[in-house]
């Protein structure tokens, strides 16, 4: 069954820092890797676990079973490249929904900031997470929506999304 | 000055940002704050990264890591276009100092409403005009307008008919209760008896007529729909058959084929269907509306103000509606394709063991559809009464005050029948059309989008005056750059010449670019700089047609047509004889098996054919490529997916095929291009070595490494292989 042991890094073989260009930089095994790039194997159930360090050429050094296992500053620094990496704003209000032709127009606010959104494929593309109230809007650019708790959205918005949620 | 809007700021927060070039500084302002300035020089290029749902825009210095690039701006992928087209504009200059101006069609955005096209249409569903679109196939097909005119004549011939029923009833009902008004009011001194079947005989002739009218209306519309939805399936075909890779890799093979099957059907089962329905409809609502006014104009008012509040009432029911019939097809479409799923896989799930699982997953779904449906018919089970209840009460206000002002006698009783009758023709029609915008919606998106086809613009054209000299070798890539998106730069720098008799052997990486330097070569698509030459010229002098006549071309996937062996062999070659077709299976070392077969050339392949095994079928691929003669010929992993024998014979096919040609190949199994002159190893979009196999064994570079690691591979399968291979290495 070795095989199917997943060997996390030990929290304490890993040191982030930031670059003089302010890239995020790694300390492994006594080797400096100068730029890494941090990927969410579960981004969408669980963005906090099973972080994959990786260099610039793709190549694999580090997984990181969870952030919060980190010391604080380094949990922090770790947590906000993620942040800046994903880009899921989360939607703060649904003001209509319009079906032209068999493709949905989404006017969304996003915070202070009013989004359209086109959304081609509404069944695939406005999906509620398997045994959760998230909801994610993905648009025709490759933007993803999040609705965190749809539980506690404002009744309007819940009442032009339900008809769309399976 | 080009300037561009970027919308993160540097917390990965929405902002308003501004992205300017001028002379050569670049600049970056976050609602009107400059928070970023650097000026051009010693910089290598602008790149950008992807990451998920944004983007990053860096610059790259001069032989330094990536490390060492300067942060410009984020941006969510609403902006991704913009920034890679302001990439390619400043790329282009630090490359070669002249400004390029921003292709704003690159974009995708909706000049008007800037919102972001769907993927594959070139025309804003938000912003579509429906009337300009339903004039535009008026326009197209001539034909469309007066059989349009005509069916409406015939239509508005049969409302009259059917609307006119009732007034003969009405007449009918005069005479059986008064014959003294009948006395007074018959022409002709016809006697009641005599009017009665005078009436009999008119609703008669209005029964048949109408359905005579009906007929030819229908005889007119469907004629013409039928000639309108060939037509427009052949422009919708001729066009296809026309466009670009380019243009072809940004659809499925699915979606063309929906464009030219299923919206062609669409717009005609709405032209002589649904459409011509409504306005028959239409009609019949103003002649009776008229008739009814005619009739008695107070009651008629009463009546008739009720139609838009009727209409109102229908639409907010048939919206709410719409959305629970959209969820119970959504609903139905996900348990088919769960089941598609499933039964498919249906091996996989028995050999797992995850029947239950499976079960109980299709349980849930078949439960959710059967939710949603219950929320429909409910919806009807409550919609129809209610609706019905509305008519009953409107015909119950008409009942009641129509009774008084016959008992007053400002109406007859007949006449209070007629009104009564016509009001049913008047409701009637208007649950009908309240479906009108939904299908409207959707025959208007299928014209969409086969205009969408026809009205692709050529990204490739054709020389006015195309040089008629062979295509043959030298092969020529000279600074050769290009990229499916202004962004992402596939093949950078390429320069390398073939001559003729020589082999050329690509290899290198997946995605390295291999597969679109021979697409290149082919002018499947044209270059973003730099240019190919063949004998001199370039090859966008050439006429496309005789440019792809004259090279010749064997895919990893042969596909056959429907048709004989003999008939694939000959596909592309006008002047084919049997000898030349035979001559060229013997020289591709096809001759062999199809010889053996009962039908010899004369065997049918294709989807309903002979079954050919992957090595027979590239065998008639190169008999193919053989018969065309070309001077220059493209194998692109033509041999993978063989056996070792099949193979060996395909290869020996090869051999003599490439023979006082330009020939380049490309290939992952290293063995295959045994035979090359030279080897190019393309890495990144660029040459990274070029020589022989001996030179390039030498360097100990990216193809020594191939070598070994095949080498390797081979040694743990197959230790006897992996000496054979080395011997023919």
């Amino acid at each position: 069954m070795d095989t199917l042991n997943l060997e996390f890094t030990q929290p304490g073989d890993v040191r982030f820092f930031r670059n003089a260009q302010d890239f995020l930089s790694l300390e492994l095994g006594g080797e400096t890797h100068a730029r890494v790039q941090l990927r969410r194997a579960l981004p969408l159930t669980d963005p906090g676990r099973f972080i994959c360090v990786a260099d610039m050429e793709d190549k694999e050094l580090a997984v990181l079973e969870d952030i919060t296992q980190l010391e604080e500053e380094q949990a922090a620094l770790v947590a906000a490249e993620l942040e800046l990496r994903y880009y899921t704003p989360v939607i703060t209000a649904v003001h209509s929904i319009k079906e032209k032709m068999g493709s949905y127009y989404f006017d969304l606010s996003i915070g202070e900031h009013k989004k359209n959104a086109a959304v081609k494929d509404i069944t695939k593309n406005l999906r509620q997470l398997p045994g959760s109230s998230t909801i994610v809007l993905t648009d025709v650019d490759g933007n993803r929506y999040l609705i965190e708790d749809l539980r506690v959205v404002k009744k309007k918005a819940l009442r032009l999304l339900e008809p769309y949620l399976y | 000055m080009t300037t561009v809007a970027f919308d993160l700021d540097a917390a990965g927060k929405l902002c308003r940002g501004v992205l300017t070039w001028e002379s050569d500084v670049i600049y970056a302002d976050i609602d009107g704050v400059e928070v970023f300035r650097r000026s051009l020089k010693g910089v290598a290029e602008l790149v950008q990264f992807g990451d998920v749902g944004c983007g990053r825009l860096e610059l790259k210095l001069p032989d330094l890591g990536n490390e060492h690039n300067v942060h410009v701006c984020r941006f969510s992928m609403s902006q991704v276009g913009e920034i890679g087209e302001f990439c390619k504009v400043v790329n282009h200059y630090l490359q070669t100092g002249k400004r390029l101006n921003i292709d704003y069609k690159m974009l995708q955005r909706c000049e008007k409403c800037n919102r972001h096209l769907i993927p594959g249409l070139s025309i804003c569903l938000f912003c579509a005009d429906v009337k300009s679109i339903w004039l535009r196939a008026i326009r197209d097909f001539p034909r469309l307008k007066p059989a349009i005119v005509k069916a409406n004549v015939f239509m508005l011939l049969f409302n009259l008919a059917r609307a006119s029923v009732p007034l003969v009833i009405g007449w009918l009902i005069e005479f059986v209760l008064d014959p003294d008004y009948a006395a007074q009011a018959l022409p002709f001194n016809w006697t009641p008896g005599q009017s009665v079947l005078i009436a009999g005989a008119a609703m008669a002739v209005l029964y048949l007529s109408s359905q005579f009218f009906m007929s030819a209306s229908l005889l007119a519309i469907n004629r013409t729909s039928v000639r309108h939805s060939d037509f427009l399936r052949r422009k919708t075909y001729d066009k296809v058959q026309q466009l670009s890779l380019t243009s072809m890799s940004k659809r499925t093979a699915g979606d063309l084929m929906k464009r030219v099957t299923h919206d062609t059907e669409t717009v005609r089962g709405f032209i002589d269907g649904f459409g011509r329905a409504t306005l028959e409809k239409l009609m019949m609502i103003v002649i009776v509306s008229i008739m009814l006014f005619v009739l008695q104009p107070g009651l008629a008012l009463m009546t008739v103000i009720a139609i838009p509040i009727t209409l109102v009432m229908y639409r907010q029911f048939w919206r709410r509606l719409g959305l629970k019939l959209d969820h119970m097809w959504r609903s139905s479409s996900r348990e088919r394709s769960l089941l598609h799923d499933i039964i498919k896989g249906i091996r996989v799930v028995k050999t797992f063991g995850t029947e239950e699982r499976e079960i109980e997953k299709f349980k849930k779904t078949s439960w959710r559809l059967k939710k949603a449906s219950t929320g429909v018919e409910v919806f009807w089970a409550l919609l129809n009464p209610t609706t019905r209840l509305a008519m009953m009460i409107g015909e119950l206000v008409v009942m009641f005050v129509g009774g008084r002002l016959v008992l007053q006698g400002d109406m007859r009783l007949p006449q209070l029948v007629m009104f009564t009758l016509l009001m049913a023709f008047l409701f009637e029609p208007l649950r009908w059309m309240s479906f009108f915008p939904r299908r409207l919606a959707e025959a208007t998106n299928s014209l969409l989008k086969i205009y969408e086809i026809l009205d692709e613009e050529h990204t490739m054209t054709e020389a006015e005056e195309p040089v008629e000299v062979p295509v043959e070798g030298p092969l020529v890539f000279e600074n050769l750059r290009f990229g499916y998106v202004p962004y992402e730069p596939v093949l950078k720098n390429i320069n390398l010449t073939v001559q003729p008799g020589e082999m050329l052997g690509l290899v290198g990486p997946s995605g390295a670019g291999k597969s679109t330097l021979i697409n290149l070569a082919m002018r499947m698509y044209d270059p973003d700089g730099g240019r190919i030459t063949a004998n001199g010229h370039d090859l966008r002098d050439f006429d496309s047609a005789w440019l792809h006549k004259h090279i010749g071309v064997v895919f990893q996937e042969t596909y056959l047509f429907a048709g004989t062996v003999y008939e694939n062999i000959a596909y592309g070659s006008t002047d084919a004889t049997p000898e030349g077709v035979i001559r060229a299976a013997q020289t591709a070392n096809a001759h062999e098996f199809i010889i053996k077969l009962p039908d010899g050339y004369n065997t049918l392949v294709g989807e309903d054919g002979h079954t050919l095994s992957g090595g027979e079928r590239q065998r008639v691929a190169i008999a193919r490529a053989v018969l065309r003669n070309p001077k220059i010929l493209i194998l692109d992993e033509a041999t993978s997916a063989l056996d070792p024998e099949t193979e060996g014979k395909v290869q020996q096919a090869l051999e003599r095929l490439v023979k006082g040609r330009v020939t380049i190949a490309i290939a992952h199994r290293l063995s295959t291009l045994r035979h090359a002159n030279r080897l190019a190893v393309i890495d990144g979009g660029e040459i990274a070595e070029l020589g022989s196999h001996r030179e390039l064994m030498q360097q100990r570079g990216i193809y020594y490494n191939l070598v070994k690691t095949q080498r390797q591979m081979s040694k743990e399968t197959d230790e006897k292989g992996a000496i054979e291979e080395d011997k023919d290495i």
